[in-house]
């Protein structure tokens, strides 16, 4: 009963006393160190979400849906600074530098001659990279592909 | 042996006749008749060094097959004599023939993976008709690519690998008192060295470079015509060859008036292609002040303007690359920009303003788009600094929260008591 009392009789005594300058302190401390915990925790997050959710290898990067390629389609796409040209054969999907070794233009893929050309200097290069003709001297650089779930993953 | 078996015998002696009867009328005979033993090297000792890294002494060809004799003779005489074929060195024109015996055999070079229509090409060029009317001063096979020491053509040591050939046709062509009688100039090699070609092929040893041939084809070297200059560098410069058929030029080239890129270009002495041309070249033809010269100028403006944005924003883009921004979208904008203002340098041969507009504007456009870009990004990234300042302003209340915390903890009394207890 006497807790009861106590409480009857401190209870709006507490509300009415104003916030103590300790009490402030310990407020603005705890505020502090709960907005730091959250702070840390989204990149803690962050960090670990994108290995939950990536491909085959961690040094494989997804570039593109394999539904957004048709066959005999392409697709360019720019990752680690390098343009690239994906293109969708019946039987797989081939990823070549986009830049011509010539003097660097951005080539294109001609599907019904199935030929990479550049437009710059009419070079032609065949589904393997290599130099068909004009005046790139060197084939184009290939990258590792492998398509997984419907996804097309790089490795540059 | 019963009857039956010498019937067998004797049918496998006659087909054995008959396939000899048959190898002894072709090419293939005379590659299998090579005797094993080569004599001649007794006498020339000197030339068996030669031979050694020739290419023909790799493949068992001996001196009899240029020279005739019977290197499987034991004496000079029996080896020279008379119903051996002995002719000593060859004339030119029985090197040209001899040559191509073999080469234009399509029975003995079939294997080699060697075309066989040398001796034919050589035959329609100014060399091979000269000859053939009796000037000895022309080239044939042996001054090309060698007599005793021929390599093949890929070796690097050989007189006719990529980066040896000018050099080689130099050495008549170089000839001032030999060029003088045919009224040819004598410094084309000179010439041709400080060209573009040139530098690229005998400074930046760039094999895939013009030389001499790839004008004037090998075999069947000729001067190309004034119609089939074109041709001649379309086989390299396609897209310029295609964009020049476009333009107003072609009904003078076809009329003989204009030699298309010798024209504005030159033909040795090419050098890099420029701006510069504009100015120099087109009053040759054409007045200062005329609409050809005003429609020269508009490309000019719009190459010059397109090349401009290009760096402008490549510095642009770079620049805010270092300060830290996010620039993949931009670079990949800027490849495609580069490619069009690389694909305007052939364009222009078109000489059309509203075809080099085409590429000029989408340069433009996407520069303008890429410069709006990072301009944003770097606005972004200033008001993103701004944000720093509450933080920096809760950091320093948090700091001053837990001085004063501490100060309070560490004023109360009990604790400065406890502190000396414990310590006592």
């Amino acid at each position: 009963m006497k807790n009861t009392e106590d409480q009857n009789l401190e209870g709006p005594a507490v509300l009415k006393k104003e916030m103590s300058r300790r009490d402030f302190l310990d407020w603005v401390i705890k505020g502090g160190i709960l907005a730091t915990l959250s702070g840390m925790l989204f990149p803690a997050l962050a960090y670990l979400w994108p290995v939950m959710g990536h491909g085959p290898k961690v040094d494989m990067e997804e570039v593109a849906a394999l539904d957004e390629i048709p066959v005999g389609g392409f697709k360019k796409v720019f990752l680690g600074g390098s343009a690239l040209l994906l293109i969708r054969t019946a039987q797989e999907i081939k990823a070549f530098s986009a830049i011509c070794t010539h003097l660097g233009c951005v080539v294109d893929w001609d599907g019904p001659k199935r030929e990479i050309v550049c437009p710059c200097h009419a070079g032609v290069f065949d589904l393997e990279g290599r130099v068909v003709s004009g005046p790139p001297p060197r084939p184009l650089p290939t990258y590792p592909v492998k398509v997984i779930n419907g996804k097309v993953f790089i490795k540059l | 042996m019963n009857h039956h078996d010498r019937s067998i015998n004797a049918g496998l002696i006659v087909f054995s006749l008959g396939i000899l009867a048959v190898c002894q009328g072709s090419g293939l005979a005379q590659t299998t008749q090579t005797p094993q033993v080569n004599s001649c090297v007794v006498c020339h000792s000197d030339m068996q060094e030669d031979m050694k890294g020739s290419i023909h002494s790799q493949q068992g060809i001996f001196c009899d097959r240029c020279h005739g004799g019977d290197p499987a003779q034991s004496t000079k005489e029996l080896a020279k004599a008379p119903g051996t074929g002995y002719i000593g060195a060859p004339s030119k024109k029985q090197i040209a023939e001899m040559c191509g015996n073999c080469h234009a055999n399509v029975e003995i070079m079939n294997f080699y993976g060697i075309r066989t229509d040398q001796l034919a090409q050589y035959k329609t060029s100014m060399h091979g008709k000269k000859l053939f009317q009796g000037d000895t001063n022309v080239a044939v096979c042996s001054d090309c690519h060698g007599e005793h020491d021929i390599l093949p053509v890929g070796d690097p040591g050989s007189s006719v690998y990529p980066l040896n050939l000018s050099k080689t046709c130099n050495r008549c062509h170089g000839n001032e008192k030999l060029m003088s009688q045919y009224k040819l100039p004598s410094d084309i090699f000179k010439i041709y060295q400080t060209s573009v070609h040139g530098k690229a092929l005998l400074e930046k040893k760039d094999t895939g470079a013009a030389s001499c041939i790839s004008c004037h084809g090998y075999h069947g070297a000729v001067p190309p015509g004034a119609r089939d200059v074109g041709t001649t560098c379309g086989k390299c410069h396609m897209n310029e060859k295609k964009h020049f058929l476009e333009s107003v030029h072609v009904t003078a080239s076809e009329q003989g008036k204009f030699s298309e890129c010798i024209s504005c270009h030159g033909n040795h002495e090419v050098k890099p292609a420029s701006k510069v041309l504009y100015d120099q070249t087109c009053i040759r033809c054409h007045s200062a002040e005329g609409p050809e010269a005003k429609r020269g100028g508009e490309i000019l403006k719009m190459l010059t303007e397109a090349e401009e944005k290009l760096r402008s924003t490549t510095a642009l883009v770079k620049q805010a690359s270092i300060e830290g921004i996010f620039v993949e979208p931009e670079m990949a904008s800027l490849e495609s920009v580069k490619t069009n203002v690389i694909a305007m340098a052939p364009l222009q041969h078109t000489l059309s303003p509203e075809r080099v507009s085409e590429l000029h504007k989408k340069v433009i456009s996407n520069t303008a788009d890429i410069d709006r870009s990072i301009h944003q990004k770097r606005q972004s990234l200033w008001l993103r600094k701004l944000a720093l300042i509450p933080m920096w302003a809760l950091i320093i209340v948090m700091i001053s929260a837990l001085w004063a915390k501490y100060r309070q903890l560490h004023a109360r009394p009990g604790n400065k008591k406890d502190g000396k207890e414990k310590r006592s």
